[in-house]
């Protein structure tokens, strides 16, 4: 029983005293510890190099944990945008099947058709027939128009700008629609100073096409300017009708799928397909030309698209020519009686399509091993001299190249056992004597 | 230990050569004759206290003529052939593809930051391409970093490096503090063919090829805790941990009488202050005779000491320079700095050879310290230092890199 000076603390209370020591130096310990020392001596310094080093540290790592998921959303973002592409080339593969598969039928039965041509028909029966003809280039119009709209969906139309000299391209487009233009009494004019603009003149003609044909169609008296002129900011072409016009309301509607005007042009013209302008946005869209619309219903319709001036003077510009999907295609023709083969070469020519002929195998052989340009469609006979078959170049040609080499095989022979022989080839049998009407929309359609 | 002399010519073209010959001139002689007379941008040496070191300077200055030389006292060399004692031990830097420069900063117990960081920044600017119209920071940015050799017995380390730290402005700077083995009385810098005391040298080298500084050290914490309750900061000397004489407190905490505290029992049982959420050893120098202890770094009244113990420093090392040969794209020559304690416990703990075949197998070459320098940090009880790659030079423009002359 020790007793402290005072004479008053027991054991017991020195004991708690001792504890409470212990931890007001244990908070003291821990506050030194979190504390720091302000006062620039030389071990401030030194927990202030610490300090900056933990705090660059710290900042790396907050900056490589940002990056780390940057790099993770970007390859989230990378897979969604692959899957959307993915999604999206499927659904215009399977547009382009379809449209395939459509077109085939259609095809056969316009073929069809015009076989009646070579019939004594009465003329109501004619008449009938001709309806039936237009139906199915309509039909034929529509599944095509489709394909070329989810083509531009899908981005698989690029446009490949270069200078585009207008007069010549304008002048031709025209020259194109006079006659639809003359048929209804319409003017069809143009004004266009010598201007080359920045397009794709491929997407361009389309556009414009599509325009004049649907003012000539939703016109009934006056006519149609086509004219270009130069603006501060680039060049506008405007499109201008006479024609009916178009409802305040209904003005942002003439540019979805499948709208029509609601104003008939009364006439027995076929309808339109509610198709073209939808079209042409998607294209004006896809080469970054803004289009502009304007309209007093009554009184006609104007429609504007910009377009960029070309720095490239007008001269190195080459007009442009109006393609088909036959144009510029390289039609191979193997016939062994030389007349039929150069009165073929010139129809395809006629047809803008490039033409080699052939009179057999061998010559077709010594021509590709000289490096000639392979074909886009074969148009084969099918007896050859000396008992040859035209199926053996489409074997011979096919086996050189990856990609399908569409063919048709001509023949006076009507048998069953050839039809079948030409069906297993993946080929289509046109009999002799050759249709031209029949023949052309044949090799367009082989060729879409 | 180490066998005699030797020398190595490195992949990146820097020689490195070592000796335990008696006398300073025998040891530049052996030098010369490992490294011959290649053209050189400059020499940097580690040599032992009892070395003289006006003759060291003067055998340098004639067997290496034109090469600028930058060189401190040590406390025990280490090489790729094992550590050494007493030697030389020297770094020599070819003049391909290694521009140096370098200046010495004197009275540095008397050290004025400003005038300080204003001397760093000039020789930086020696550095920087004559044509002011090229872009100035990005073709050097990662090409350049820079070694310290200060006194380490001027207790002004934390002053130096944070004064140099700051003029770099970014450029990664490691080093160590001159010793004069355990003596504790005189360490000496070498640069300009002179001698200097209470100094600093600072070497700043720019290369393309790859490189990184590092640090590594090897102890954890225990639960035991000081408070420093009485000291001197200007001389780094504790006198009273908890209230108690400082080395009888220390001493009883680690289970030793005050009187058989040794340089092995402080690097067996260092002290770490934490800062930042981590731990950063304090080590102590000697026990002074009226019971306090002086410290190789800053210390201050009512800083909190953690009793710390060392872990494997074999393994703790090997992974550190497995880290570094991944980095640079396998290690040429690693240029390191370690306390003077951490080889003392190493070998205390019969696992001197560990590290010594580590150091073989990465072409270890640096001194025993009396503190580490690592960016603006100075430390204790670490091994810092700079690995340098033999993978294809960093950066555009690679076979035509401008030399120093």
């Amino acid at each position: 029983m020790t007793l402290h000076p005072s004479g008053l603390e027991t054991d017991e209370s020195l004991h708690r005293r001792i504890e409470k020591l212990e931890r007001i130096n244990a908070a003291l310990m821990s506050h030194v510890e979190r504390s720091m020392d302000q006062r620039g001596s030389a071990y401030s310094l030194f927990q202030t190099a610490i300090m900056l080093e933990g705090r660059v540290r710290t900042r790396t790592e907050e900056l490589t944990g940002l990056m780390h998921r940057l790099e993770r959303s970007n390859e989230a973002l990378a897979a969604a945008k692959e899957e959307a592409e993915t999604a999206n080339r499927s659904k215009t593969r399977f547009l382009a099947a379809a449209s395939h598969d459509l077109l085939q039928p259609v095809n056969a039965a316009r073929l069809s058709i015009s076989a009646l041509d070579d019939l004594p028909l009465p003329t109501e029966a004619r008449a009938i027939a001709g309806q039936v003809e237009r139906g199915l280039q309509t039909i034929e119009d529509l599944i095509k128009t489709l394909l070329d709209i989810s083509k531009l969906d899908a981005g698989i139309v690029r446009p490949q700008l270069q200078p585009v000299f207008l007069p010549n391209l304008l002048a031709e487009l025209a020259e194109s629609f006079k006659p639809f233009a003359e048929r209804k009494g319409l003017r069809l004019a143009v004004r266009c100073p010598d201007l080359t603009v920045t397009s794709d003149v491929m997407l361009l003609q389309r556009i414009i096409q599509n325009l004049v044909s649907n003012a000539i169609r939703y016109t009934t008296t006056g006519g149609i300017v086509l004219a270009a002129r130069r603006r501060a900011d680039g060049i506008r072409i405007d499109v201008t009708d006479t024609g009916c016009g178009i409802a305040a309301d209904e003005r942002d509607l003439v540019f979805e799928e499948f709208f029509r005007g609601g104003a008939r042009t009364g006439t027995a013209e076929e309808p339109g397909l509610g198709l073209g302008l939808s079209i042409v946005r998607r294209m004006a869209q896809a080469l970054n030309h803004p289009l502009t619309l304007a309209s007093r219903p009554g009184h006609g319709t104007r429609v504007t698209l910009g377009l960029p001036l070309s720095q490239v003077p007008a001269a190195t510009a080459p007009p442009a020519p109006v393609a088909t999907r036959l144009s510029g295609a390289h039609v191979l023709v193997v016939e062994n009686d030389a007349s039929t083969a150069d009165a073929m070469a010139r129809l395809l020519q006629n047809w803008d399509a490039r033409v080699s002929t052939f009179r057999d195998l061998a010559g077709v052989q010594t021509a590709m091993e000289a490096g000639a340009v392979p074909p886009d469609i074969l148009l084969l006979d099918y007896h050859l001299d000396d008992g040859a078959c035209g199926l053996d170049v489409a074997a011979y040609l096919r086996g050189r190249s990856a990609r399908p080499l569409p063919a048709i095989v001509t023949t006076a022979d009507h048998s069953g056992a050839i039809e079948a022989r030409v069906a297993e080839a993946g080929a289509e049998l046109v009999h002799k004597p050759i249709k031209p009407a029949q023949l052309r929309s044949l090799l367009t359609y082989m060729l879409a | 230990m180490a066998g005699g002399t030797g020398g190595r010519r490195n992949l990146c073209g820097i020689w490195t050569a070592w000796t335990e010959a008696a006398s300073a001139s025998d040891a530049v002689f052996d030098i010369t004759r490992a490294i011959g007379a290649p053209p050189l941008s400059q020499i940097v040496a580690f040599f032992s206290a009892d070395y003289d070191p006006e003759v060291l300077a003067g055998t340098l200055a004639t067997q290496f003529p034109g090469v600028p030389v930058a060189g401190c006292s040590m406390s025990g060399g280490i090489a790729p052939a094992g550590g050494l004692d007493r030697g030389l031990v020297v770094i020599a830097f070819p003049a391909e593809r290694f521009r140096i420069v370098s200046t010495v900063l004197d009275a540095i117990d008397h050290l004025d930051v400003e005038r300080t960081a204003t001397a760093v920044r000039a020789l930086r600017r020696t550095l920087d391409p004559i044509d002011p119209c090229r872009e100035t920071d990005a073709p050097s940015a990662g090409r350049r970093f820079a070694l310290s050799l200060i006194d380490g017995l001027a207790n002004a380390e934390e002053t130096v490096v944070s004064a140099i730290a700051w003029a770099l402005d970014g450029i990664p700077i490691v080093g160590g503090s001159a010793g004069d083995d355990l003596r504790f009385r005189d360490a000496v810098l070498l640069h300009g063919g002179r001698i200097h005391r209470k100094a600093a040298v600072l070497v700043l080298v720019e290369t393309d090829f790859p490189f990184e500084i590092f640090k590594s050290d090897n102890f954890e914490p225990t639960q035991t805790k000081f408070v420093v309750t009485a000291s001197d900061s200007e001389r780094r000397t504790v006198h009273e941990l908890n209230a108690e004489p400082a080395a009888r407190e220390y001493a009883m905490a680690i289970g030793l009488d005050p009187e058989g505290l040794s340089p092995m029992s402080f690097a067996a049982s260092p002290l770490a202050v934490k800062v930042g959420g981590e731990y950063f050893c304090r080590s102590i120098r000697r026990m002074n005779e009226d019971g306090s202890l002086s410290f190789f770094c800053a210390i201050d009244e009512g800083v909190v000491l953690t009793l710390a113990e060392p872990r494997d420093i074999v393994a703790s090392t090997r992974d550190e320079l497995a880290r570094l040969d991944t980095m640079v794209g396998g290690v040429d020559l690693i240029i390191g700095f370690e306390c003077v304690l951490r080889r003392l416990d190493a070998e205390s703990r019969q696992v001197g050879h560990g590290i010594a075949d580590l150091y073989r197998r990465y072409n270890v070459v640096g001194f025993e310290t009396f503190g580490e320098q690592y960016r603006a940090m100075h430390l204790n009880q670490t091994f810092t230092g700079i690995a340098i790659g033999k993978g294809a030079p960093v950066g555009p423009g690679s076979g035509d890199v401008p030399v120093a002359s």
